[in-house]
């Protein structure tokens, strides 16, 4: 289960990208890093605006997997880490 | 001298069935099926717009549309306006009435954008069906003073709208002939958008040379390798940020890139051992240019001058002259440092509605660069720094006034400053120092992450937030931008490792 917070804070971060208006399943499954829509600036940002909120780090570990690459997934790690994160 | 679309419509006459346009997705266009669709768009558009001579915008997501638009707004004379789509509503809404522009064109991913603007919003189907026709061939028709303006950033603050007339525009074609020799044998790559002026060149350029325009609006290493190799691309212009990225796989297989005929860098030098290894790997000549959207080209280093004179920019191009000056105007010797101010027949008339501005920076003819270098005794320019505040991130320039304006909006903000930071992939970074009126900075960080996001383009956020108490000041009481700049390149912050971590495992 994800939280609803990291889902909210995702929707409301793809949403402000223009051309993101997604249905829940579209949006979940959606593979942001190879629709070719985010540029490299969107990228850089959205990974410290992630460290930044979630008081958390991704790393390479997490850069280089393939649950990074689609919402879910990058949630699922947001999840992760800031649950490690507060133990 | 030609006008832009009747030297389109010649090179259809001479070359109908040519491939004129490869887009991303592999769609093509001829030649005769572009001017076929250009003459349906003037239709279009004519009946949308009235009258010509109109400031008209475009804010559309790159494809084989992006030309056939501007094709068809150049036969109704309007000037056109090219806007970058990732801005936010706020911003474009300031750019609009900055230009007066009464029309915007837009798709259906940027229609949002504009839906509190007043203004006349014109969407077009960007996956049109090609019908085919015949070709209208318009009477002759002169050349226009307001061809294009391009907006100098996504700025909100100060935006300088840089006006080429169609004369000077077709001038800057025939350079980039005459110095790259293109032919309309060439297949010329375009990774840049459409609002940036080396967009507009490299889109425009193959068109009136009859050549092959290759398309690529997002660029990635993988995709931009992809597209040199599968159309045998012969000749394009880069910006550093994308040419670094490239050169391992140009280096690591050349035989794959044979085609590559030209490369030419557009703004930061390349390493000397790299150019020479990619010459003599590749066969492939190696131009590096500098200058500005306001003056086009202004010197050009080839092959042989860079082996002699590596860390210089190049020699002037036909017809520029450069000087350096002092505060008052006056030259400097030669291998002194001082202003870089360029005087050339391709210069914008200036600033659109801004003559206090156009003033400032064109000076007796001269365009002030507010760059710093020095000329040798072969007439070579040699750039040191800038005396600007500008960053230059990714190949577009970024006004820190218009991020700190953004910034001081919060109510614990006292004051802050945005510098750009050394980065290997983008050339420089935004990172902005802060001076706060409270203590708790986290919470202060996270709401200006969330209130810039909103407000401004994902290249002007800030990559870093720094808080600090006060700033240091010059000894004439400025605020030290350099000091700050200087102990924040000290700590060697690499911010775009993770962007590259993901853009390799991307090209695997």
């Amino acid at each position: 289960m994800i939280n609803d917070e990291t889902l909210d804070y995702l929707r409301i971060y793809f949403n402000n990208l223009e051309g993101y208006k997604l249905d829940d399943k579209e949006f979940l499954e959606y593979r942001y890093l190879d629709s070719g829509n985010i540029d490299s600036f969107e990228i850089v940002s959205l990974i410290i605006d992630i460290e930044t909120r979630f008081d958390v780090s991704i790393d390479a570990d997490d850069t280089e997997s393939d649950e990074f690459r689609y919402i879910e997934g990058l949630a699922k790690i947001i999840d992760e880490k800031s649950a490690l994160h507060k133990r | 001298m030609c006008d832009i679309f009747n030297k389109v419509t010649n090179q259809a006459e001479l070359f109908p069935n040519k491939v004129a346009i490869i887009e991303n997705n592999g769609d093509t266009l001829t030649y005769r099926q572009l001017m076929i669709s250009v003459n349906r768009y003037t239709t279009f558009l004519q009946n949308k717009i009235g009258k010509n001579y109109e400031k008209v915008a475009i804010c559309i997501y790159e494809g084989k549309i992006t030309p056939i638009i501007v094709l068809a707004l150049s036969f109704l004379r309007h000037t056109i306006i090219p806007l970058n789509p990732r801005l936010k509503s706020n911003q474009l809404k300031y750019l609009l009435s900055s230009v007066d522009a009464k029309t915007v064109i837009v798709d259906s991913n940027t229609i949002n954008l504009f839906k509190e603007v007043e203004i006349n919003t014109i969407k077009i189907d960007c996956n049109f069906k090609y019908k085919d026709n015949t070709i209208v061939r318009p009477n002759k028709i002169n050349n226009y003073d307001d061809f294009i303006i391009t907006l100098s950033s996504g700025s909100t603050g100060d935006p300088k709208p840089i006006v080429i007339s169609e004369q000077v525009k077709m001038m800057r074609f025939a350079q980039a002939v005459e110095i790259f020799t293109v032919t309309s044998d060439d297949v010329i790559l375009c990774a840049s958008p459409f609002f940036h002026s080396l967009g507009q060149r490299l889109t425009l350029l193959p068109l009136v040379a009859g050549a092959t325009l290759v398309q690529l609006p997002n660029f990635t290493t993988k995709k931009w390798c992809e597209m040199v190799i599968e159309h045998r691309v012969t000749f394009t212009i880069s910006v550093s940020s994308h040419l670094h990225l490239v050169m391992d796989n140009l280096l690591k297989s050349p035989n794959d890139f044979n085609s590559l005929r030209c490369l030419v860098s557009s703004s930061a030098s390349i390493d000397k051992d790299v150019k020479s290894k990619l010459f003599k790997l590749l066969g492939c000549e190696f131009h590096e240019m500098y200058g500005a959207t306001e003056i086009a080209t202004a010197t050009n280093l080839n092959q042989v001058d860079s082996l002699k004179k590596p860390a210089s920019v190049g020699a002037p191009c036909k017809n520029v002259k450069i000087r350096i000056v002092n505060d008052n105007f006056l030259d400097k010797n030669t291998m002194e440092l001082g202003k870089i101010i360029i005087k050339s027949p391709l210069a914008s008339s200036g600033y659109y509605n801004q003559p206090k501005v156009t003033d400032k920076f064109f000076v007796s003819g001269y365009f002030v660069t507010g760059d710093i270098g020095f000329l040798d005794k072969d007439g070579f320019l040699y750039f040191v720094d800038r005396e600007k505040d500008i960053i230059i991130s990714g190949g577009e320039n970024i006004y820190p006034s218009d991020i700190e304006a953004c910034i001081n909006k919060h109510s614990s903000v006292d004051s802050s400053i945005v510098i750009g930071i050394d980065d290997i992939y983008f050339g420089e970074v935004p990172v902005a120092v802060v001076v706060a009126m409270v203590d708790d900075h986290i919470l202060i960080e996270k709401q200006l992450r969330l209130f810039l996001r909103s407000n401004l383009a994902s290249n002007q956020q800030p990559m870093k937030y720094f808080f600090r108490k006060s700033f240091p000041l010059t000894p004439s009481g400025k605020i030290d931008r350099r000091k700050l700049q200087n102990s924040i390149n000290s700590f060697g912050l690499d911010l775009s490792a993770k962007l590259r971590q993901i853009q390799k495992i991307k090209n695997k």
